[in-house]
């Protein structure tokens, strides 16, 4: 919550001794609340007063960053509810699931599956940037089973302990633990293997300590701490740069949880949204963000990580649908069961959308898109940079089958009449694009214009003379019969 | 849950009713933004309807199939194949159709979708409001340029004003409906339609604006609950369009369409939607299982 200037001037020693810059204390504080004076002005501040200015001009809510060796994602971070108030910050990232349940084959299939989902769009990579290893046989997280925890695993929270270094190694618990502990090491190994961003959900200790130097030098998130163990976590987290994931079955065991977590002074957590039900989650995660960004609650002040997959129960339909739902209300990471080309293509274009800038619209890059298997003797069709223009354009001429030299001019972004409208898209801009970009590239010499700007034709025949210049349809429907009719 | 602020308004959206006797469907009447029962309990589950295109050769079975579906709040007959660029299906032709439909549909409400020509809607849209008299249908849409066709239209429907994706258009719209005689409770606001990854923000910061103004600004032109089609431009994505021989890796269509079409319908449906009309029964399943597990405590 940003102070007022009255607020900042409460703080400031009052002496109007000018060593800031400012004749007095007031304007100083002015210009602070504005953010045209930094605090460091001032010289004489106390401590205390400092820690209380720099606090209160923090963020709302914290930037949290992961990594693999390969890459870096960035969570949180976000300053309003709404996109139409200002742009979102930091995308939600999404996660495939692998527990120590699944046989081989099927980790095996779902890894390949979420590899596979590797496109662009609008110049962005879309992949599945993280994994989730999950111990499944541990007293489960996700609240299904919150209550107490199994009576074998709460006996070895020792750091040290490592398979075979336990003294009485023929005591079948252990050795039940221990080689669970195997299995989520390996699973952990694979996971790595991908380069993606790992997501460690495990209440092991150990388990967590050995996947974090598998991880290395990457930091994934450490998933979860709660009431009961976040010492031992916050620890294991510290030790390895972690992102600790904290939880709760409701908000007051997660908001204790992060406190005290806090008072460990590790401070790089994401709450982890508990899964016993999608009425509680989705209420969860929306106070959570509201809380943090209307009434400054620092301490819920983290992103979110939210299980779509255990919330959808196994309905790879139902997990979509819970999946958009989270994207559009404040899941800063997504795990799902199923991720394939059919979940992955409408979710991540609606991410895409989501965080544009609500002013700047989306352009994809001006240049010539050979389709349908065009080369340099195919008809050149010219549109603007427009993204859904060029979408729509795009996708009817696909569907004529006829081979086009799609030629997308830099128009700032415009549709094709606004863009006309203000000069963007005129006969002197497609001449010069044409003159610079295609003819150099194309032998062809048709050219298609934007039906809506055919009184561009006159001007462009002139200035375009070896070119044959001919007017499209003006509605996008109109491009196949148009294409048809060469 | 501990006491978090609630979030409370002055202003709240509008119930509406629609339906024949014994089988009326209200919606709307919310305080909140969407599904936020946190704040305040909503009255109304978002509803969903099935579209069914004339344009289908099954069209009468899926009629009375869908009829018997337990997810489905109701049925949406578009008339796509009217439009002079598509079929151009006469009038008659078409009322011919929607009367037989609705012989087959007998427990639920039928909303009747045109076909998006401006003049064509004109006459068939009031045309099938007259022949459907008694059923109480919701009416999809009037815009600017036809709206004076509708007027004799009501009040026996619930009429759909579209505009295009802008919130000041959207209000425009239904001033002058208002104007027009038509009451205030008859009307819902289509907002435009979009999928994901096609435009899809405008629509949503649109609907999220509309609702804003709705409820915290209590702007009483803006109160109407809003529908949103979302089958047509869904499905006529490439995502859900190209063959599997064409994007081998993408895997099977129907998946792809139908995901696209559930994720387009919850965006909406967050940013603020009170019905959505989707073409799958699956799809409609799996917006109808979502809304149950929001509105549960499982």
């Amino acid at each position: 919550m940003a102070l007022t200037g009255i607020q900042i001037f409460k703080l400031t020693p009052k002496t109007n001794c000018r060593d800031c810059g400012c004749p007095t204390c007031m304007a100083f504080s002015m210009k602070a609340a504005q953010g045209k004076a930094e605090l460091s002005g001032c010289p004489h501040l106390t401590d205390e007063a400092r820690e209380k200015l720099l606090g209160a001009s923090a963020p709302p809510m914290a930037s949290v960053k992961c990594s693999s060796p390969d890459a870096e994602l960035m969570l949180g971070g976000e300053t309003v509810l709404f996109r139409h108030d200002k742009t979102f910050v930091n995308e939600t990232r999404y996660a495939v699931t692998i527990d120590t349940e699944m046989s081989d084959a099927e980790v095996d299939r779902i890894l390949k599956s979420a590899a596979a989902v590797d496109y662009e769009r609008i110049g962005e990579r879309m992949y599945v940037e993280m994994i989730e290893v999950r111990d499944a046989g541990e007293d489960n997280l996700r609240g299904i089973n919150a209550e107490g925890s199994n009576a074998g695993e709460t006996d070895v929270p020792e750091l040290s302990l490592r398979k075979g270094e336990n003294a009485d190694s023929s005591d079948p618990a252990i050795l039940a633990v221990s080689s669970r502990r195997d299995r989520y090491l390996s699973l952990v190994r694979k996971a790595a293997a991908t380069g993606r961003v790992l997501i460690l959900t495990t209440k092991d200790p150990a388990a967590a300590q050995e996947a974090a130097e598998i991880c290395a030098p990457g930091k994934p998130v450490l998933n979860a701490a709660d009431g009961e163990n976040y010492a031992v976590m916050a620890e294991i987290a510290k030790k390895y740069d972690l992102t600790l994931g904290v939880t709760g079955g409701n908000l007051n065991e997660i908001r204790s949880a992060i406190e005290e977590t806090e008072k460990t002074g590790y401070k790089n957590l994401i709450i982890s949204v508990p899964s016993h039900s999608l009425r509680e989650a989705f209420a969860m995660t929306v106070l959570i963000r509201r809380a943090a960004l209307l009434d400054g609650d620092r301490t819920f002040g983290y992103p979110t990580f939210v299980d779509a997959g255990a919330l959808a129960g196994g309905d790879t339909y139902l997990e979509s649908a819970v999946g958009a739902l989270f994207t559009s209300k404040y899941g800063s990471v997504i795990a799902f069961r199923k991720m394939n080309y059919a979940t992955a293509l409408p979710l991540f274009g609606l991410r895409q959308n989501l965080f544009t800038d609500p002013q700047k619209p989306m352009t994809v890059k001006p240049g010539i898109y050979p389709l349908n298997g065009a080369d340099e003797n195919s008809i050149c069709v010219v549109t603007v940079d427009f993204a859904l223009t060029y979408f729509i354009v795009s996708g009817e001429i696909e569907r004529s089958r006829v081979p086009c030299n799609l030629c997308i001019t830099d128009a700032a972004g415009q549709s094709v009449l606004t863009a006309w409208a203000s000069g963007k898209l005129s006969a002197d801009s497609i001449a010069s694009f044409v003159k610079n970009e295609v003819a150099p590239k194309i032998k062809c010499r048709r050219l298609a214009i934007p039906g809506k700007v055919t009184s561009l034709k006159g001007e462009l025949m002139r200035k375009l003379p070896e070119w044959e210049i001919l007017s499209s349809s003006n509605e996008a429907v109109g491009i196949v019969p148009f294409l048809k009719s060469l | 849950m501990p006491e978090l602020k609630k979030q409370v308004f002055r202003g709240a959206i509008r119930e509406v009713t629609f339906g024949p006797e014994g089988h009326r469907l209200s919606f709307g009447g919310e305080a909140t933004y969407p599904f936020y029962s946190f704040d305040k309990v909503e009255p109304h589950r978002r509803i969903v309807g099935l579209e069914v295109l004339d344009t289908d050769p099954e069209f009468l079975e899926k009629c009375a199939g869908y009829d018997a579906l337990e997810y489905v709040d109701f049925i949406c007959l578009h008339l796509a194949g009217g439009d002079p660029n598509n079929e151009n299906k006469s009038t008659e032709e078409l009322l011919k159709l929607v009367e037989n439909a609705a012989g087959r549909i007998k427990n639920k409400p039928i909303a009747v979708a045109g076909c998006d020509n401006t003049e064509k809607d004109a006459e068939l849209l009031p045309a099938c409001a007259c022949a459907l008299t008694g059923y109480g249908i919701l009416l999809l849409s009037a815009k600017e340029e036809n709206l004076e066709a509708f007027k004799k239209s009501a009040p026996e429907v619930i009429l759909g004003a579209e505009s295009s994706v802008d919130i000041n258009l959207a209000k425009q719209l239904d001033v002058l409906a208002v104007q027009a005689g038509i009451p205030e409770d008859h009307i819902v606001i289509n907002a435009g339609n979009a999928a994901c990854g096609y435009g899809f923000e405008y629509l949503v910061s649109t609907m999220e604006r509309i609702r804003a103004a709705a409820l915290s600004q209590d702007d009483k032109m803006l109160q109407m609950p809003v529908v949103t089609l979302i089958g047509p431009d869904s499905w006529g994505t490439k995502e859900a369009q190209a063959g599997e021989e064409d994007m081998p890796g993408w895997g099977d269509r129907l998946e792809r369409g139908r995901k696209m079409e559930i994720m387009s319908a919850v965006g909406v449906l967050a940013a603020g939607s009170d019905a959505v009309i989707v073409r799958d029964p699956v799809s409609a399943a799996a917006i109808f299982a979502l809304e149950t597990k929001l509105g549960a405590d499982g």
